[in-house]
């Protein structure tokens, strides 16, 4: 692949959310720039790509969306590894999927509703520390159907100390502003701090995992 | 250039040449002034219907359509106006090209002619009217520059590079065409909106009344595309692309012929990411779908993609198949300039980027050639003779299935069993099933079951379980009553507990919870479907999220039906995919309460043998490891590129055995594929077969062109809907009994070893039936996985390389034909649904 690259940098970042909050469709505003209302649900993993621009540099994103179910955690969670952000998404007209009170009827254990707090212990435990993060609350712009403020929304996110932005993939509000800011927070953190030109040294460990993408990248040649 | 005349000269056809030259006699035909614009053009060929039926759809939305002609025209060429000739035979048909015109213009634009439009259309439109009528000369155009405007247009046939056709199908409500030129850029889609369409209509009745065949060349229905195919055919070569083939090269040169030419087809790829705005020509913010309620994309984005790919398909051409970079593209001295500059355009660069990685690309692309040869090899219908030849093929060593048990000859089998011939299979007196059920097994297994007749309605209740196959029809009748009862029970028992409250908080809570889950699935599961399409109804529940779009009764039928499975087992709780599985059996039976028992019979079989939706996931992690195993012995060639390729997880096919590739073929094939897998003729597993088959499909353009695990990913996503079912099912099945054979021969020399030294525990393990867990989880010696090696037989001898080799249990299991339930304690023993 050397030379063929028309890119500066590659950053991985991963979607995650309970199902049904958005996760497709944020990825599909931000790749495509379009909307469909009745989407598929996603089974197993994809990814799509957008290469945007940032301070003059050419920076490609691989963005993974994955099965939002619990059930499907064992599989996702073998992709948290190489990500170097995360998207937390809920859903602004959904309670349970940004906190679930619920406990199970019958064990009395969480099960099938993680709501962000759950997805949040997931990430710490799963991705490659330091990760950044960002919290997303999907559907703002269906107003009469909203359960979950922008308050407790911002709160939430300070508590866990990451940054906050309300979004609308079918209105196409602040989609590309997320993208944007956690591309940038990860350029910063990763690209920005290195003295050296190995980019990749500190972001993901290749070898690490068999499913990590060897194709990161360096600097362009 | 060409000359008056020449332009003229028929295509071939004596009736054609007929008009053509006695227009000629009739002399100059352009001093003919048209009143209205002071110059005219000959009127060849119209097509609408009144206002209706050739539409550009600048947005989704269907009120912004904008109606109008597609019409083939044809001008004096201005360079040979005054040199009259007779001597015809020479000129090609490609500088007569340059006088045709092909045109699309709103109906809003035409004026005083738009009754010329009209009168040609309904003329028989098999050849250009006697009197070609004279309308105003549209303004000509080789690019499409405004992204929204007023569309007209008219393109000189000489520079159209090709013409993306697209018939309309399930899903796709209107043919569409889009003209690409030789400069690279795209029209606007024209939609053909036949049902409107009169002289459409007119056409099929004639093909019907005249031949008794209303399809078109392809096979296909008849509509109107086919007919711009067959003017344009008049005047011009056209000729079907071998790498698309919705793609007709208008005057292919050889070079063109050498990339396109052919008559195969490569996978359709409407699936790649791609941004809607770019070089082609439309673009905006409402070329997406807000309003469109079809699943996939809307037919705007979707024919946009088309076109995008078969330019890329064009650039690609340059590359003669190599994996050259884009780079080299640019860098190549023979490129023609106006490609290399194609290829700096950012918004090409950026294009390139979407498909990303030119080598996901270009493997798609080698990919479509090789497709070319097999699909000429095989074309489509299987005969015997067929199959004997792919014995020869690389799938090698097919076996002619066993023919004995009947009759039938092989050609016979794999015909579909019709309602008539399911119900010969049943005594007239009591309804039992006469024959074995291993001869109905096999039918359905190689032919599977008529599509149209209703023959599936009975016959998957008995595929599913629900019906014993030595059954009488008084005991099937009764055992549907009793079981119809228990449906209303237990969907009273879940509805009791949800409405009235009967139960604790908690409990109704998370009821709630399940449904808003299921119903979330349910509104965005097959709705392209017609029975699940319409919003007709107003939803039950006002707090809904869904009360605002509506739903309909097939809609709440599948909502119910999946809370009843989670009171039927509640161990399992509501899972993704449970309403993938559960639409084609609900759209088959159409009857909530039988649909719900097959549904069952078949969750009975995901969930036991398959495990596919227990908790910890143990089941798929199963059939992945198998499915390992079986590409280590059957292909271990490309097992060691997957390897290196960090691709042997195998995660890529994770969405194709855990919904049991409903997203990987069309719908109708689904049907098809399932109720062959659920014979378990050859294996209970064959699902697994089907993964592999679709593998070594691809095997030489994953070992050539993909490197990395996100390549291998994308590249086996993107083949969802590109799949040809009946190709894949004859190679899975050859895989199979190459499987068999392989085991039978490595089990065989297990038991009579040749008397080395090296072989110190000679016989028994292999060959035993019952393996311990402690046994091998590689398939094969020499090429186990690092990880997966502990306690392999004769692995206390230490010496790695002389090993025998081993079949793992997971391999011997795929030879049973049995259907293993795993009961409610194991459901729990692996997390079910329920988080015990």
């Amino acid at each position: 692949m050397a030379g063929t690259r028309n890119y500066d940098f590659l950053i991985k970042l991963l979607l995650i959310g309970d199902s049904g909050v958005g996760k497709s469709c944020c990825l599909l505003r931000f790749s495509e720039d379009s909307f469909t209302p009745s989407f598929i649900t996603t089974i197993g993993i994809d990814f799509k790509i957008r290469t945007i621009e940032l301070d003059g540099k050419r920076v490609k994103l691989q963005i993974w969306d994955t099965a939002g179910q619990e059930r499907f955690r064992t599989i996702t969670t073998a992709y948290y590894r190489g990500a170097m952000g995360i998207l937390l998404v809920y859903d602004v007209t959904d309670e349970r999927s940004f906190n679930s009170r619920i406990q199970y009827p019958f064990s009395g254990k969480q099960a099938d509703m993680p709501d962000i707090r759950t997805w949040f212990s997931n990430v710490e435990q799963h991705a490659t520390e330091g990760v950044n993060k960002i919290l997303i609350g999907n559907k703002c712009d269906w107003e009469e159907k909203r359960v979950v403020s922008v308050e407790r929304g911002q709160q939430l996110a300070d508590e866990l100390g990451i940054p906050f932005m309300e979004v609308s993939a079918k209105s196409n509000i602040n989609v590309e502003k997320a993208f944007y800011s956690l591309a940038a927070d990860i350029k910063k953190r990763i690209i920005d701090t290195s003295k050296t030109e190995q980019l990749p040294a500190q972001g993901v460990n290749v070898s690490e995992q068999n499913n990590s993408i060897s194709t990161m990248g360096g600097k362009c040649c | 250039m060409a000359d008056s005349a020449a332009k003229l000269t028929p295509p071939g056809s004596p009736t054609a040449s007929f008009y053509d030259l006695s227009d000629d006699e009739e002399g100059e035909y352009n001093t003919i002034m048209h009143s209205s614009s002071g110059r005219g053009v000959k009127l060849l060929f119209s097509k609408s219907k009144r206002a209706t039926q050739v539409y550009v759809h600048p947005t989704s939305s269907s009120k912004d359509n904008i109606p109008g002609f597609i019409a083939l025209i044809q001008q004096k060429n201005p360079s040979t106006d005054a040199r009259p000739q007779t001597s015809s035979s020479t000129s090609s048909k490609a500088d007569r090209a340059t006088s045709y015109l092909l045109a699309w213009l709103p109906e809003s634009s035409l004026g005083d002619a738009f009754d010329s439009y009209v009168k040609v259309e309904l003329s028989d439109a098999s050849s250009p009217p006697k009197n070609t009528p004279l309308v105003p000369q549209p303004p000509t155009t080789t690019s499409h520059t405004t992204p929204i405007g007023t569309y007209a247009f008219a393109v000189p046939v000489s520079e159209i590079y090709s013409l993306l056709i697209r018939p309309p199908s399930l899903g796709w409500w209107f043919g569409s065409v889009v003209i690409n030129t030789r400069a690279g850029n795209s029209f606007p889609a024209l939609f053909f909106h036949d049902n409107e369409c009169q002289s459409t209509i007119l056409q099929k009745k004639k093909l019907v009344r005249e031949n008794f065949d209303p399809f078109g060349e392809d096979g296909g229905t008849f509509w109107g595309g086919d007919e711009i195919l067959r003017w344009l055919k008049r005047y011009v070569v056209v000729e079907k692309s071998g790498a698309d083939p919705s793609v007709y090269l208008i005057e292919p040169t050889v070079e063109d012929k050498l990339g396109f030419g052919g008559k195969a087809s490569a996978p359709n790829s409407p699936k790649l990411g791609s941004k809607i705005a770019g070089p082609m020509g439309i673009q905006g913010p409402n070329a997406a779908s807000s309003s469109s309620r079809d699943a996939g994309m809307d037919p705007v984005t979707k024919a946009l993609k088309q076109a995008r790919w078969s330019f890329l398909e064009k650039m690609s051409q340059v590359t003669s198949f190599t994996r050259r970079t884009a780079q080299e593209i640019v860098e190549n001295p023979k490129v023609p300039p106006q490609v290399r500059r194609l290829m700096k355009n950012p918004e090409v660069q950026t294009l390139q980027e979407e498909f990303d990685s030119a080598r996901v690309y270009l493997a798609r692309w080698a990919m479509g050639i090789a497709e070319q040869s097999e699909r000429e090899r095989s074309q489509r219908i299987f005969t015997a003779q067929d199959v004997l030849e792919m014995e020869d093929s690389d799938v090698g060593a097919f076996e002619i299935l066993d023919m004995e048990a009947s009759n039938l000859s092989l050609a016979e089998k794999r015909k579909p069993v019709s309602i008539k011939e399911w119900k010969s299979f049943f005594d007239t007196k009591v309804g039992r099933l006469q024959v074995t059920v291993d001869e109905v097994k096999e039918r359905i297994f190689l032919g599977g079951l008529n599509p149209s007749d209703g023959v599936r309605k009975e016959a998957w209740l008995f595929l599913l379980g629900v019906y014993d196959w030595d059954s009488t029809a008084d005991e099937r009748k009764a055992m549907m009553n009793s079981k119809r009862d228990e449906f209303v029970r237990l969907k009273g028992a879940w509805w009791e507990r949800m409405v009235d409250g009967n139960g604790n908080a908690e409990e109704t809570e998370w009821w709630k919870e399940q449904k808003g889950r299921i119903e979330k699935d349910v509104h965005r599961t097959d709705r392209q479907i017609p029975l699940f399409e319409g919003e007709d109804i107003p939803h039950p529940d006002p707090d809904s999220p869904f009360a605002e779009v509506g739903t309909n009764v097939h809609l709440e039928q599948m909502k119910d039906m999946l809370l009843t499975y989670n009171e039927y087992n509640r161990d399992l709780g509501y899972v993704q995919g449970m309403s993938d599985l559960l639409a084609p059996i609900y759209a088959v039976e159409q009857d909530d309460a039988v649909a719900f028992w097959g549904f069952v019979g078949f969750m009975d079989r995901m969930a036991s043998l398959e495990r596919n939706f227990l908790r910890d996931q143990s089941g798929m992690r199963t059939q992945l490891l198998t499915l390992d195993h079986l590409v280590q012995l059957m292909d271990p060639t490309l097992y060691l590129h997957l390897q290196s390729a960090d691709s042997t997880n195998f995660f890529f096919f994770f969405r194709m055995l855990l919904v049991w590739y409903k997203r990987e073929f069309e719908w109708v094939d689904v049907l098809r594929l399932w109720e062959s897998l659920w014979t378990d003729y050859m294996s209970s597993n064959f699902h697994l077969f089907i993964a592999l088959a679709i593998l070594e499909k691809h095997r030489d353009v994953i070992m050539e062109h993909l490197k990395h695990f996100d390549e291998v990913l994308k590249y086996v996503n993107e083949l969802s809907n590109t799949i040809d079912l009946p190709s894949t099912l004859l190679r899975a099945q050859a895989l199979f009994r190459r499987f068999q054979r392989t085991v039978e021969a490595v089990d065989k020399r297990n038991n009579f070893p040749t008397p080395t030294v090296r072989q110190r525990k000679p016989a028994a393990k292999p060959s035993s039936p019952k393996p311990s867990n402690s046994g091998a989880t590689s398939a094969v010696d020499g090429r186990r996985r690092p990880d997966s090696s502990a306690g392999i037989d004769g692995e206390e001898e230490g010496k790695g390389k002389d090993k025998e080799k081993v079949i793992s249990p997971e391999l011997r299991q795929l030879l049973s034909r049995k259907v293993e339930a795993l009961d409610k304690n194991g459901v729990k023993d692996h997390g079910g649904g329920v988080g015990a």
